[in-house]
């Protein structure tokens, strides 16, 4: 997979397995059911591993054993995030702690009566964590492109019963403009994911961990052109039952002030870089982020 | 304001916002490909609109425009009606 396609592996079938585990047996038969599949991406998904690899080996420059311990763990805290979110959206929450530093960055920002932009990438599961966005009593919506599974999504919302989120997707016919706009205007949150883009996509290329990468344009563009207040959001999984967040501080972008598209992508770089080097397991991207 | 002023006016920005040579903005082009809008490109239009000529864009007031000449035939009817 050279290129982040728009689709996100694993089926419906495979969601109705796990979740049925989950809800049945708990969390912990979630967990054994995945040693085998991770085993199986391990040994048998070389265009998946080779990318979290190269990372690892050329980015990082881990040993190889360190690599492949990486890799594996990687594949398992993945599965486990899965796992986690499905059962958190479910309700089987109680037996997991989180910590949230920067989490009254957040509060502030509802406060400051301008909505909010939280922009989060595929590494650690910060949408996990996302229940505790319910404290900050405004409508929470998620911007999501419109290649992902509709089947997995369709059963994901009947998973989480009541909407606790909104999704707006990214649609051709510019909808999602406009349902952003009007929920900013409203004082509500809306969360993207900044790393991944479609073909097509405009991109801007930075720096990421000294190599030229692309980011998409579109969660900057919105951030600059609307001045909204932005938090860079993230969720690591530190142990079985806990999850660390964080909430950057609020960052308001203005091209008046001198801020470019180039600059805002470059600080978001930077930030991933940085969270990338503390927890390298948790690296979800599986293609070349390098590609040019 | 004049129409030939409105269009004046959306050329200016299409070429200053979307670094497009003025010569590739013709009537019967195609604002998205001469733009090179995607998704969330629009965005830059919609902010631009309302910055520039005071009125507010809705989503369904998009989906017939294809050429710049329906974008210039909607902003003059919007301004008209101020």
């Amino acid at each position: 997979m050279a290129r982040w396609q728009g689709k996100s592996k694993g089926t419906s079938a495979g969601y109705r397995i796990f979740v049925f585990l989950i809800k049945t047996a708990g969390v912990r038969s979630g967990y054994f059911l995945l040693r085998f599949v991770t085993l199986y991406y391990f040994f048998f998904s070389p265009s998946t591993s080779k990318h979290i690899v190269e990372l690892y080996r050329n980015v990082l420059k881990f040993n190889k054993i360190k690599s492949l311990k990486g890799l594996y763990n990687n594949y398992f805290n993945l599965g486990q995030t899965l796992i986690d979110k499905i059962a958190i959206m479910s309700g089987v929450n109680a037996e997991f702690t989180f910590e949230h530093e920067g989490g009254e960055q957040l509060e502030h920002m509802i406060a400051g009566k301008k909505g909010g932009l939280l922009l989060s990438g595929h590494l650690g599961n910060w949408e996990a964590s996302g229940h505790l966005l319910k404290r900050l009593n405004t409508k929470i919506h998620i911007v999501m492109y419109d290649g992902e599974d509709a089947q997995i999504k369709q059963y994901m919302e009947q998973v989480t019963g009541p909407k606790t989120f909104n999704i707006i997707l990214v649609k051709n016919d510019l909808s999602h403009i406009f349902k952003i706009t009007e929920a900013l205007s409203k004082n509500e949150v809306v969360c993207m994911h900044a790393d991944r883009f479609l073909p097509g996509n405009k991109t801007i290329t930075t720096e990421f961990f000294g190599k030229p990468a692309q980011f998409p344009e579109g969660p900057f563009l919105l951030a600059l052109r609307l001045k909204v207040p932005v938090v860079y959001v993230y969720g690591f999984k530190e142990s079985q039952k806990h999850y660390h967040l964080y909430s950057t501080e609020i960052k308001t972008y203005d091209i008046q002030k001198g801020d470019t598209i180039q600059s805002v992508v470059a600080e978001y770089a930077k930030s991933m870089e940085e969270m990338t080097r503390a927890y390298p397991e948790q690296w979800f991207n599986y293609y070349n982020f390098w590609q040019a | 304001m004049e129409t030939a002023e409105i269009i004046e006016k959306i050329n200016h920005f299409m070429v200053e916002e979307f670094e497009v040579e003025l010569g590739t903005i013709t009537p019967q082009a195609n604002l998205r490909e001469t733009l090179q809008l995607d998704s969330l490109d629009y965005i830059d239009l919609v902010v631009v609109i309302e910055s520039n000529f005071g009125f507010k864009v809705k989503a369904e007031d998009f989906t017939g425009i294809i050429t710049f000449q329906d974008f210039y035939n909607y902003v003059i009817a919007k301004v008209g009606k101020q």
